[in-house]
């Protein structure tokens, strides 16, 4: 098992050769492996590695600036040599209005599946608004059997500085 | 008047409207005074919407998550506890918490907690909720609050207490905030 330091320089030397090109006004965040699960890292990669020969899913909240339009969504990945597997991440937005059940509606997915060693497969240009007064949103990483899970990206445009600064004027 | 006074006198004009509201009392701490009577469905609000999947045990046994409605339970033994970290921008006013929850029988009641947490072995619950013990899949909002967001001397957590096993499930939590002013975000430097 490697530390979250080490993910994050994997992450680093990933950005060296599958870093997004630069489009005017798109961020970015990216997250280690290491936030999705605890332990069976690969050295020196940093990257997890699905021994377990099942499906395995993890979740994570995507907070994102209220506003926000995401632009797109990246997972990065590793296979040993020989090695075939599948991944797949899944931008999923759930809906809050109790006392109806909870809705969960897929946004975008990304899915992968090969041979290559270090890969990154992105999503064509999505064009999701971000509003949190009725709805969540996660991030869902789902791993095949075999194959290693560095880090997912997401491309967003932030809200402008007046939608941040000036609401509290306006009642 | 040339123009390039002209240019000078409103360049600086503007930089002492900047100075002026930045200095004000919406541009720091007694913003959360004059902030008083924001209703919960306010345009002047943003949100912070978490779901259940960002919470981790405190105690109990493991974290059990329905896929379907993305609703979480403990494991024995009890007590249930989760917690979640707040992460707003420095300067932010919390004005509402809303806890969302599943109650198989409506017998178990539920807490929501904003921690302040100075140090290590300090925790301020600054705020609370609690569900109204409600069949079914509910929301409760709290009072109208005033919490201000200083990170310079405090972690900030959401914290939730189940009453109940999993006929009691906790489904998301959302915060309510007024974000700082542009000022405060872009000239720290110069904000009171």
């Amino acid at each position: 098992m490697v530390s979250k330091g080490t993910a994050i320089l994997a992450i680093g030397l990933l950005g060296g050769t599958l870093a997004p090109q630069p489009v005017q006004g798109v961020r970015h965040i990216t997250i280690a492996a290491s936030e999705f699960f605890d332990g069976d890292f690969q050295p020196p990669e940093g990257c997890w590695h699905n021994q377990y020969g099942v499906l395995w899913t993890r979740t994570v909240p995507l907070l994102l600036p209220e506003g926000s339009v995401v632009k797109g969504i990246a997972l990065y990945y590793h296979h040993h040599e020989g090695e075939y597997s599948t991944a797949r991440l899944d931008l999923i937005k759930r809906f809050h209005a109790p006392p109806a059940t909870p809705v969960a509606t897929l946004e975008a997915r990304v899915t992968e599946e090969g041979t290559v060693e270090f890969g990154l497969v992105e999503s064509a240009e999505l064009t999701i608004p971000v509003d949190m007064s009725s709805a969540s949103y996660e991030l869902a990483f789902v791993a095949g059997t075999g194959g290693s899970f560095c880090a997912i990206r997401v491309d967003y445009i932030p809200p402008s500085i007046f939608a941040v600064a000036l609401p509290h004027i306006s009642r | 008047m040339k123009t390039g006074k002209r240019v000078t006198i409103v360049c600086c004009s503007l930089v002492a409207l900047m100075l002026l509201v930045a200095s004000s009392p919406l541009g720091g701490y007694a913003r959360s005074a004059a902030l008083v009577g924001i209703q919960p469905d306010s345009p002047a609000l943003r949100h912070y919407n978490l779901p259940a999947w960002g919470f981790r045990p405190l105690t109990g046994g493991g974290i059990i998550a329905d896929d379907i409605a993305g609703c979480v339970y403990l494991t024995p033994p009890y007590p249930y506890r989760l917690a979640a970290p707040l992460l707003l921008p420095e300067g932010s006013v919390v004005k509402y918490m809303h806890l969302i929850v599943y109650d198989a029988a409506g017998l178990d009641d539920v807490h929501l907690y904003l921690d302040a947490i100075p140090e290590p072995t300090a925790v301020s619950q600054v705020a609370h909720v609690q569900s109204l013990m409600v069949a079914g899949y509910g929301s409760v909002t709290s009072s109208e609050l005033s919490v201000t967001v200083d990170m310079a001397t405090n972690a900030y957590a959401l914290e939730v207490v189940l009453a109940g096993d999993y006929h009691t499930q906790l489904c998301g939590v959302r915060v309510d905030y007024i974000p700082p002013s542009i000022f405060a975000i872009a000239l720290p430097h110069i904000a009171r």
